[in-house]
């Protein structure tokens, strides 16, 4: 009934119950970790991202190294949102329809058809790791964060996944994303909304993206307001929860008006609107954001130095692979093919600028 | 091989009762289905039967022939009428014979020990109930029980090992089914039997030596199976699953039929159900605070039996410290969450239903209370909830809030008071520093907390369900918990104990080096682990207090089964009311559909009918993208236009369920599911190029009187014409422009409202001007009446224009009620404030017309509506116990009966049965009474801010 157990078979048995297939593994690896943020998902949804983080900090205390683990948490959380497992609706209810703030939600399962005929697979289920019966769930591939299964020759999969009962998102549906705008369009929008907000109180711990820092170290653009004036993307601490982002007008250091992201009744996150934003802006600097492409291996790899919104990244999740990144934030792997249309979507969607220098 | 019928009905015989002496032991009833005659016996034999019928023989002495003919017409039932197509595939069999047929299914009963059909479904079928549970699982069920054995396979392994019998396993089915058929559960109902297939289908070969099923029929039935779509998959998948885990289950034990008697105390079986609700706080931004609970699924609780099962589903409940009512159904939905605006009185139990049902109330009062005050403990965690500390243990550098249920005069220690939104109570925060002084610790302990000892016990590995970081966790019976430990004092060892038992002792190591113990896979129900640490000698000696001993708790229960389609967590909250409405409700609109979710998102919905076969009849998106969130005002504007369509109109004639998806793209889709009720007495329509036929459909088996008859034209709705039952049976065109059509046999009722499509020469010729002449020109109205009404309410609703003009007669007539009951007068004033635009003063009228020459009750009545924000439906109570304060009704009978007629005029017949005369009676001699109730009724639909500006000072 009891029984004492090395740290090595608490993982082991962690990899087993969760159906990974390199169970003698004894390692808390990023295969480990998303089946993980999935089960705990499945468990505390509707939930904050600090509670799935700090459920699985506390879980895995002395079973690897504690001091890297949150940020690798919070990486996956990210990814997940970006794949659609996990879906971060901000103004909605989930105990009261009158208290209503931003939560994450486990998706429903659901499945995308690509033209290539492969489908991803989406969604949580509390109390199932698998939600897939052993015929297909076996076919199943993972890879990185996304769940792929290809179908057999004259097999109708989607039909098979229907009488599962999962739900067909279109390819269309899954990759929104906003409309095409030039920048100063985007920008006059918010600058119009900004006005109309009130002046701001005192506000502390307000962080900024630095226009005037380096646009291909996202990290070290962040800093305080001292001394700035003008249009800023921020960040403001509130006691409860994460900060809030926010669009922020600075006068001279000091914050004369500020806009809570998301904007009403958007259905985008908070920081993928602020991403945007900081795009525009930049690109209204004349410091576009960049990107580079290599040819890696007869397809192409793009590299970013900034967060992409979830509706941009998803596109490369969708087409292409996430890959390790190298002296960049991130990296992806496209076909050759595709390379091109993404292109055009990067420049005209967030008018970045392609790069040739390694950074 | 035998050759002639009377050769087959020897061969059987001797099949039955060798099969029948087999079973002896085993307490198995015997199936008809279970004649291990193959395809071509079975054909041979409906031939030579039909021979016999065509040559007018005897049939008595085939009695087990014709009983194997009847079943196998009920395996290929379709789930629509049984006799017209055995009598279309038998010529010659005469209506009448039905009753013999039942009463060879009973001399097969007695002489085999054969299975007798049970359930609400049995006792209202009575005669083709039979054949069709003789044929165990007939094919229309076949596809729903396979997916339900699907959807349940994590149960099931768990259910294998512990089941006490068969109906355990039938019980957990009919439990934890979701999105079916009402037929389905109905057939779910008959929990041993269900239990038996399930034993069967996978793979249990035999039980104490027994077979649960005939291994020939199990075999036929398991090959229908694999041709039906998707079903043989899911079985297939299902038994994967279970396989060589699914043993030892007892067969059925007498009296262990799932039927406990109502109004028995709570049995000893029933404490392992958890209960328990948690109340958390929340922090809901610029430093207030809100108080909500979370109840635990009480689909437990449900599946004890039918009748708590029954209540559960039906009965509305309230939150301890919640106003608002849940729908009935709620406990077993798929979040129970619900704000609390009073801290709930630790007294009385965290949930109320709206009536009494002793066996729960039992149960609640034992299980799902908070803990007694006068202070709860709350550690605040990273998410800005904070969750019960139930030890009241602190620990050094921890944020906490403290509830008591007293103001609180000297806050020390950094203490200071939160803003709550919560009566009756006061909150503090309280952050312990790292170094708890002792002056702190005494403080503390006079305050009722504990600082902890530090031996740190976790979940490991795999997060914690429901994991409050002080020993409370939750976790599947498909699950080895796996704990974590570790020290910051000096140990040697542990002790561990589970649930008393099972010691075990391990070595402690270093201080901070944690230890990992795994548990074994635990039964459902809850289990304390203890952990008691162990001091070495020497420290024994120095230290004087208690080596540290701590409790985890480990609440195990069976995964929960993923069904599709039903709401669940993602971000998009739909709910019907009533919740369990059927077809006919949605279809007379009557569906109040409300949609939550975030405002940045639409939703689209989708209605689709579907006839017996499954075959669609109608598809249409209702409106166009839904701005959420959706109000129920806004639904039912938007599938008006469906109803008004005539089209659509003579497509749900043909209707057998419907089905209402919601979808949200990535959000989910939500779907509910429709069905027409099918009474054993019913009326059937058909459409005839521009008319409609009825036909009555008597499945009540009752053979000793004729069904009565009767037709009320909607040009005179409340004047009854007798009609031949002969006629009904065989089927007639319903005369224009169409009324209610109303049966009756033994205590089976069924009535149909039908409008037929008129010719029209104009617009205006689309209204119906109803005389009710003769219901006006009585002098006192009756019983009767008021049971008209509620027919005319209560009828389906058929044929174009129907749901106009049904709600024309049904709301004319009700105004004709009132004026008879309440005086012209009040008619009047009724009518005005009706269509007035000057709501104000329309209901300064009303007020003064309540009682004569005062308007205390009125106004009364006025102010608890707006004090109550026009929640006013259950306050039946309060206005007996008001029109008594005032002297206006003493009888407490009479005031409830006044409020249910002012409130829901159509229930009030069935709910007050024979004594309604007298009710009607006693109220036409003291109508303030009734006046009161429609006053606070019309209040409670007025806004607020009308209320507040009427005059009270007459």
């Amino acid at each position: 009934m009891i029984e004492e157990i090395s740290r090595d078979e608490v993982l082991v048995g962690c990899r087993e119950i969760l159906g990974l297939s390199d169970v003698d593994n004894a390692i808390v690896d990023e295969d480990l970790l998303t089946a993980l943020v999935r089960r705990s998902a499945g468990i505390h949804c509707p939930c904050s991202r600090t509670v799935l983080r700090s459920s699985l900090v506390d879980a895995l205390q002395h079973l690897c190294d504690a001091r890297t683990l949150p940020d690798r948490i919070e990486a996956i959380i990210e990814g997940l949102i970006v794949v659609g497992d996990l879906l971060e609706l901000h103004d909605v209810g989930i105990v009261d329809p009158n208290v209503r703030g931003t939560w994450v939600f486990a998706a429903p399962p659901s499945y995308v058809e690509r033209q290539s005929g492969d489908i991803f697979i989406i969604g949580i289920v509390a109390d199932q790791d698998v939600f897939l019966p052993g015929s297909l769930a076996s076919r199943v591939s993972m890879t990185g964060l996304t769940r792929l299964i290809q179908p057999e020759s004259n097999e109708d999969l989607a039909k098979k996944l229907n009488d599962q009962g999962l739900q067909k998102l279109s390819e269309k549906t899954w990759l929104r994303s906003p409309s095409a705008e030039p920048f100063s369009q985007l920008l006059a929008r918010f600058e119009r909304r900004l006005a109309e907000r009130p002046p701001a109180g005192t506000v502390n711990g307000m962080e900024v993206l630095d226009g005037k820092r380096p646009v291909t170290f996202y990290r070290g653009r962040w800093s305080d307001c001292n001394g700035k004036t003008g249009l800023f993307v921020g960040r403001r601490p509130q006691e409860f929860g994460t900060p809030i982002w926010c669009l922020v007008e600075l006068t001279a250091g000091n914050v004369a008006r500020f806009l809570d992201l998301p904007s009403n009744k958007s259905r985008w996150r908070g920081c993928d609107e602020a991403w945007h934003l900081q795009m525009a802006i930049d690109a209204r600097h004349g410091q576009p954001q960049r990107y580079r492409v290599q040819p890696d291996d007869g397809d192409c790899r793009f590299d970013f130095f900034s967060p992409l919104p979830a509706w941009s990244e998803r596109r490369f999740v969708a087409f292409g692979r996430t890959v390790p990144p190298m002296k960049c934030l991130m990296s992806y792997v496209l076909p050759t093919s595709a390379a091109k249309f993404e292109e055009k979507f990067l420049q005209e969607c967030l008018w970045l600028s392609r790069t040739e220098e390694s950074e | 091989m035998p050759g002639s019928l009377n050769e087959w009905q020897a061969h059987l015989e001797q099949h039955f009762e060798a099969l029948a002496k087999h079973r002896a032991e085993s307490g198995f009833g015997i199936f008809a289905l279970e004649h291990g005659l193959d395809e071509a016996a079975l054909k041979e034999i409906a031939v030579l039967l039909r021979l016999q019928l065509k040559n007018n023989l005897l049939l008595r002495q085939h009695w087990l022939l014709w009983i194997i003919y009847s079943t196998e017409h009920g395996y290929q039932y379709e789930g629509d009428e049984y006799w017209p197509s055995f009598e279309s595939q038998t010529p010659g069999w005469d209506g009448r014979m039905r009753y013999q047929l039942a009463e060879w299914f009973k001399k097969f009963q007695r002489t085999y020990s054969g299975v007798v059909p049970t359930g609400r479904w049995a006792e209202h079928f009575r005669i083709i109930s039979r054949p069709i549970t003789h044929a165990i699982l007939p094919k229309y069920l076949q596809v729903q029980f396979c997916r339900t054995l699907y959807d349940l396979r994590h149960s099931l392994i768990g259910l294998g090992a512990n089941a006490q019998d068969t109906g355990d396993i039938g019980r957990r089915l009919a439990r934890d089914a979701g999105h079916t058929s009402t037929r389905f559960q109905e057939f779910l109902q008959q929990e041993e039997l269900t239990g038996r297939i399930v034993l069967a289908l996978l793979g249990e070969q035999s039980i104490g030596g027994t077979e649960p099923i005939y291994p020939q029929t199990l075999e036929r039935i398991v090959g229908d199976l694999e041709r039906v779509r998707n079903a043989g998959e899911w079985l297939r998948e299902t038994r994967r699953y279970v396989e060589d885990r699914f043993t030892g289950v007892a067969a059925g034990l007498p009296g262990r039929d799932g039927a406990n008697p109502p109004g028995a105390p709570v049995p000893k079986y029933m404490h392992r159900f958890d209960v328990k609700a948690k109340v958390y706080l929340s922090h809901r931004g610029g430093g207030n605070w809100i108080v909500w609970a979370e109840l635990p699924s009480f689909k437990g609780v449900a599946s004890l039996c039918a009748d708590t099962r029954s209540f559960l589903k039906t009965t509305r409940c309230r939150l301890n410290g919640a106003s608002d009512f849940k729908p009935g159904g709620w406990l077993l939905s798929g979040s129970r969450k619900g704000v609390l605006k009073r801290w709930p009185n630790p007294r009385k139990p965290m949930v109320q239903f709206e009536h009494p049902h002793e066996r729960i109330e039992n149960l609640l009062q034992t299980g799902c209370r908070i803990a007694r005050g006068p202070i709860w403990l709350y550690r605040i965690g990273q998410d800005s909830t904070a969750r019960e500390i139930v030890g009241r243990t602190v620990r050094p550098g921890g944020r906490y809030i403290i509830i008591t249920n007293e103001e609180q005069e000297q806050l020390r220690y950094g203490m200071c008071q939160l803003e709550i939104s919560c009566a009756d109570i006061w909150a503090y925060r309280f952050d312990v520093p790292t170094d708890v002084s002792a002056e702190l610790t005494e403080w503390l302990v006079e305050f009722g907390l504990q600082v902890a000892r530090t031996i740190h016990v976790w979940p490991a590995g795999l997060p914690g369900r429901g994991w409050n970081g002080e020993g409370q966790s939750e976790w599947l019976t498909t699950e080895t918990p796996v704990f974590g430990m570790a020290h910051d004092h000096p140990v040697d060892g542990y002790v561990l104990q589970l649930d008393g038992e099972f010691e075990k002792e391990i070595e402690a190591g270093q201080c901070g080096s944690p230890v990992f113990v795994r548990l074994s896979r635990l039964p459902e129900g809850k289990h304390i682990l203890t952990v008691k640490a162990r001091r070495g000698a020497g420290l024994d000696e120095v230290v004087s207090t208690p080596a540290a001993e701590g409790h985890v708790e480990l609440c195990v229960r069976e995964p929960e089964p993923w069904i599709p389609d039903v709401a669940s967590h993602c971000g998009l909250i739909a709910s019907l009311d009533p919740h369990d409405a059927d077809l006919e409700v949605l279809w007379r609109n009557e569906v109040n559909l409300s949609v939550i979710g975030p405002p940045s998102r639409s939703v689209t919905a989708h209605i689709r009918l579907t006839d017996r076969r499954g075959a669609e009849l109608l598809s249409k998106r209702v409106g166009g993208h839904f701005e959420l969130p959706l109000r129920s005002e806004t639904w039912r504007e938007k599938f008006s236009q469906i109803l008004r369509q005539e089209k659509n109109a003579w497509v749900y004639l043909e209707a057998a369920s419907g089905e209402l998806e919601i979808s949200a793209e990535e959000l989910g889709r939500i779907s509910f599911r429709f069905e027409h009720d099918i009474p054993p007495l019913r009326w059937i329509l058909n459409r005839n190029q521009n008319n409609i036929v009825a036909r009555l459909v008597d499945d009540t088996g009752i053979e000793e009187s004729e069904p009565e008859v009767s037709y009320f034209n909607m040009m005179a709705p409340a004047m009854e014409r007798r009609n031949s039952p002969d006629a009904a049976l065989a089927g007639h065109a319903v005369e224009m422009p169409g009324g209610l059509l109303h049966a009756r046999q033994g205590d089976f009722e069924d009535f149909v409202a039908v409008s037929c499509k008129c010719i029209l020469s104009d617009f205006k010729d689309l209204k119906i001007d109803s005389d009710f002449s003769q219901l006006r020109s009585r002098s006192v109205l009756s019983a009767n009446d008021l049971r008209l009404y509620a027919r005319w309410h209560n009828a389906r609703l058929y044929g174009p224009l129907i749901n106009d003009r049904w709600k024309k007669i049904r709301d004319e007539y009700l105004s004709i009620i009132y004026e008879k009951l309440c005086g012209l007068n009040w008619a009047k004033a009724e009518a005005s404030f009706h269509k007035s635009p000057d709501l104000l003063q329309a209901l300064e009228t009303l007020l003064q017309l309540v009682e004569k020459g005062s308007t205390g009750f009125s106004s009364k009545l006025l102010r608890e509506c707006e004090q109550s924000n026009g929640c006013v439906r259950h306050k039946s109570g309060w206005y007996e116990e008001l029109a008594k304060k005032y002297r206006v009704c003493e009888d407490a009978g009479l005031s409830e009966f006044a409020f249910s007629l002012a409130m829901d005029a159509h229930q009030v017949p069935e709910k007050f049965g024979s004594n309604l005369g007298n009710l009607v009676d006693a109220v036409r001699e003291n109508p303030a009474v009734l006046r009161g109730a429609r006053f606070f009724r019309m209040c409670s639909n007025t806004d607020t801010k009308v209320l507040k500006a009427v005059r009270l000072d007459f």
